[in-house]
């Protein structure tokens, strides 16, 4: 069946081809070696497909081409690459697009300084990292991933505090989970000024990852998305020049929420991809397997499940298509900061990472303990999809995100 | 810890079904696992040769505490302790720390109660027992740590091998009889213990066309000339087990050390089917191992102002949990309980139970593997990182609903007890099935 088809609707032209681009490219680069990405802790094979990428254009993609880079802000077409690329290994797709995550709020905002800054180095030919930093470890306060993220707390739970001092931002607090921490040239720190200023007090500042005073823990040993690295972030008394934060006040929330949106957008794509992997692996192996004299795709219940594998793959892709059409298009569909918006996009990472979770985990089922095994890949996107429903707040904020669109949901 | 006095415990172990020794034995080993296990579950995924931890957790419970003789009778200086209800509670306790360990030490058993079967319970075969006994039981009762392996599946089917309505018609290992030796030829893949055991009970065929009639269990030790292994293979989690393939190419081992024909197969599928009642205790085991952390961060963890576990969607979510565990454990131990009392509930290997058996297993499968995904979601990226200790429980449940033929296999042997489904390679209009007797 062609892909095409019901995609049309959605994409230009030049989605299309950079469509076929990226899923030749994972064809030839990642899927090879997709079994050795767990046991490259060095990101020995990682680096070079992140630099081929790069190759590419993916890092500089987002830049404005006054920096060299593609000035491209379509979500459709980021979230198709996010698409194809986690069809692959969901892990690079995101060490891969979280740099243009990470500088998003300094290109919205049209922050001249960090732009001088860092997108000549972003926007040349070599591999460079990025991290959009916003999760803190939590306490008996709270301020956990889902309390920081979450619209309704308005930043008051977020510990890591700036302060200015003359010229400079010094920062000093707590990060965790953050993608490419530990490995990022450039940091975008979610920060507050004063906790109980509210959406006033939240600031995103950029920092430099060699910058005096910032420290990282050992990388977290994870179930999967080995891709990319994640560790524990210590800042103390970081200091950086008071241009590098990304907007100012109450704009910089606006930003912060906006780019918690979208991430929701790209991510249910990246749950697609990665359901995709396990699909395309699981349909071939039914297609061979012989049980009870057929192969095992001819036996109804597999049908059955193979059926609603590929009804949860191709609406999560409908879906997350139609709510990045819809953020492309504010003119046609309304604010991308309101509350119906941020409903839409939660619903394309709520739905999606459960469709990938449920794939994944129909697909280890049809394949017995070959299901288990690295050989055989299906138990890597089992793996590596799971969190996809942990992060950005979490299963339940997802929802409760959602319900924001339909009523005044306080939680 | 388990509290063998609270009201709760009272409650899920009742008395109906677990006697004053099982309790001992499941107190046994529940102290082993906190004060053994516990403390160093979260590094036996990095543990590959298995030396540094797993065998020395395995040499104290299989050696020191006496388990790697339990199902060995009594005349060759075993504990004959062939309750399944024990066997169960103690399968339990030990996958509530690790599933890899719980199997690892399972499969001992499992490997050797053919020759035990056939030794007590079937006059047919005594000798057979009694000669595979002799030679092989001093093995497990001295001071060393020794593996066996119940080896049945094969690269080319699992499910077709364990589906009895196929009658070992599928299984591709040949055994022929030359004179006074069986020769064995083939492949088997995946038995738990394969590659480090000490002695496998093989499942083999003499004539794939003649089915039960063909069938032959043979015991052959390790090594052997002609039998040899591949590389482990690298699952994504219940590593304390390992699995790997093993090849046979002209083994040659005593024709006193296997039998054929039905009452083979007989042995075979009660051992079959017993590990269904095992397997449901070690999915109970993992889901109580999962629900003790996840209920400990849901109380230390506080999101939106308060405890997540005091959020409402958290406690119904707990609460779910908890119903699964108690319903699994009353399921498995009503089985084994009747497993152990079949001049009551009959023969293990009829339609009704090898069906209440193998779809209870499952269902309560499934339901971990679901439950223990979703409770991820309460802990956040803490889930899914290794000193969460809880991913370990995500990766191990798989398994548990892998083995043994699948969900699919045990679902439809539930409808046999109900109607002839007939979901062979053999069924009508298929090839046709020859008598099933000697």
């Amino acid at each position: 069946m062609s892909e095409h088809q019901h995609m049309d609707l959605f994409l230009k032209e030049e989605d299309r081809m950079a469509r076929e681009m990226f899923h030749g490219f994972v064809d030839k680069e990642i899927m090879p070696v997709r079994q050795k990405i767990d046991d490259d802790t060095e990101h020995r094979i990682v680096g070079k497909i992140l630099q081929r990428l790069t190759d590419m254009g993916v890092q500089k993609a987002a830049f404005p081409k006054e920096y060299g880079g593609g000035g491209s802000s379509s979500v459709v077409s980021a979230s198709i690459m996010h698409e194809e690329l986690a069809r692959g290994d969901s892990g690079i797709a995101t060490a891969a697009t979280v740099t243009t995550w990470a500088f998003l709020p300094a290109i919205l905002a049209g922050n001249k300084a960090v732009l001088d800054h860092y997108g000549p180095m972003f926007c040349g030919p070599d591999l460079k990292m990025g991290c959009f930093a916003m999760t803190e470890p939590g306490g008996s306060h709270g301020g956990g991933g889902c309390d920081i993220e979450n619209p309704s707390m308005h930043g008051c739970k977020i510990r890591t505090l700036a302060r200015l001092e003359g010229d400079e931002w010094v920062i000093n607090g707590q990060k965790a989970w953050a993608s490419n921490s530990g490995v990022s040239d450039a940091y975008c720190v979610l920060c507050t000024t004063d906790p109980d200023a509210g959406d006033e007090g939240i600031a995103l500042i950029y920092i430099p990852g060699s910058c005096k005073g910032l420290t990282f823990g050992k990388f977290e040993n994870k179930a999967g998305m080995q891709g990319d690295k994640n560790c524990m972030m210590y800042f103390e008394n970081v200091r950086v020049p008071k241009e590098f934060r990304a907007a100012g006040p109450g704009r910089d929330a606006q930003l912060f929420h906006n780019n918690v949106l979208l991430a929701r957008i790209n991510t249910g794509a990246l749950a697609v991809g990665n359901a995709r992997g396990a699909f395309e692996t699981v349909l071939k192996y039914a297609g061979e397997r012989i049980v009870a004299d057929k192969p095992i795709r001819q036996h109804s219940i597999a049908a059955g499940i193979l059926a609603d594998m590929a009804i949860g793959i191709e609406t999560a892709r409908t879906y997350y298509l139609a709510a990045a059409y819809m953020y492309d298009n504010p003119e046609t569909y309304g604010s991308v900061s309101s509350n119906s918006m941020l409903s839409k996009a939660s619903i394309a990472k709520c739905y999606a990472a459960d469709v990938a979770v449920m794939v994944t985990n129909k697909a280890m089922e049809l394949m017995g303990s070959y299901g288990y095994v690295r050989d055989y890949d299906v138990e890597k996107y089992w793996r590596d999809c799971k969190i996809i429903q942990l992060w950005e707040g979490g299963a339940q904020l997802g929802r409760f995100d959602v319900c924001r669109g339909y009523y005044d949901c306080s939680l | 810890m388990l509290n063998q006095n609270s009201q709760w415990y009272k409650l899920q172990y009742p008395e109906c079904f677990v006697n004053e020794d099982q309790r001992m034995i499941q107190k046994v080993v529940a102290d082993f696992v906190d004060k053994e296990i516990m403390p160093v579950r979260y590094k036996l995924d990095e543990d590959e040769t298995h030396e540094e931890i797993v065998e020395p957790i395995l040499k104290k419970l299989q050696v020191d505490l006496g388990f790697q003789k339990t199902v060995i009778p009594k005349d060759y200086g075993g504990n004959e302790a062939l309750s399944l209800v024990s066997a169960a509670l103690k399968q339990e306790q030990l996958s509530r720390a690790d599933y890899g360990i719980s199997l690892a030490s399972a499969c001992v058993d499992w490997g050797l109660v053919p020759a035990t079967m056939a030794y007590l319970m079937f006059p047919s075969v005594k000798d057979w027992g009694k000669t595979v006994l002799d030679k092989f039981a001093p093995m497990f009762t001295e001071d060393k740590l020794r593996f066996a392996c119940f080896n049945m599946s094969e690269v080319q089917s699992a499910c077709d091998i364990e589906n009895n309505l196929n009658e070992a018609r599928l299984i591709r290992t040949r055994a022929e009889l030359q004179g006074n030796e069986w020769v064995i030829n083939g492949n088997k893949h995946w038995a738990s213990n394969s590659g480090i055991a000490d002695l496998h009970c093989l499942a083999c065929n003499m004539d794939p066309a003649s089915g039960v009639k063909g069938f032959a269990l043979i015991y052959v030790p390790v090594p052997w000339p002609g039998v040899s292994h591949g590389k482990f293979e690298v699952k994504c989690g219940a590593k304390g087990d390992r699995n790997t393939s093993t090849y046979f190419d002209n083994a040659r081992v005593p024709k006193e050390w296997g039998i054929q024909g039905s009452v083979a197969w007989e042995i075979f599928l009660n051992n079959v089917v017993s590990a269904f009642a095992m397997n449901i205790a070690n999915c109970v085991g993992i889901l109580q191992g999962a629900f003790d952390i996840l209920l400990e961060y849901t109380g230390d963890r506080v999101v939106g102002g308060k405890p997540i576990r005091e959020h409402l969607s958290t406690a119904m979510f707990i609460g779910e949990m908890v119903a699964a565990i108690s319903v699994g454990r009353a399921a498995f131990l009503e089985m084994c309980h009747q497993f152990d009392h079949p001049e009551i509930y009959g023969s293990w290997i009829t339609d009704s139970m090898a069906g209440k058996a193998r779809s209870s297993l499952s269902y309560i499968a499934r339901i971990a593997n679901d439950l223990i995904s979703r409770g991820m979601e309460f802990m956040g990226a803490q889930g899914f990182a290794r000193d969460g200790l809880y991913e370990k429980y995500y990766r191990d449940v798989a398994a548990a609903k892998l083995v043994l033929g699948g969900v699919q296999l045990g679902l439809f042997s539930g409808c046999r007890a109900f109607y002839d489904l007939d979901f062979s390679s053999f069924g009508p209009g298929k090839l046709p099935k020859e008598p099933a007797t000697d």
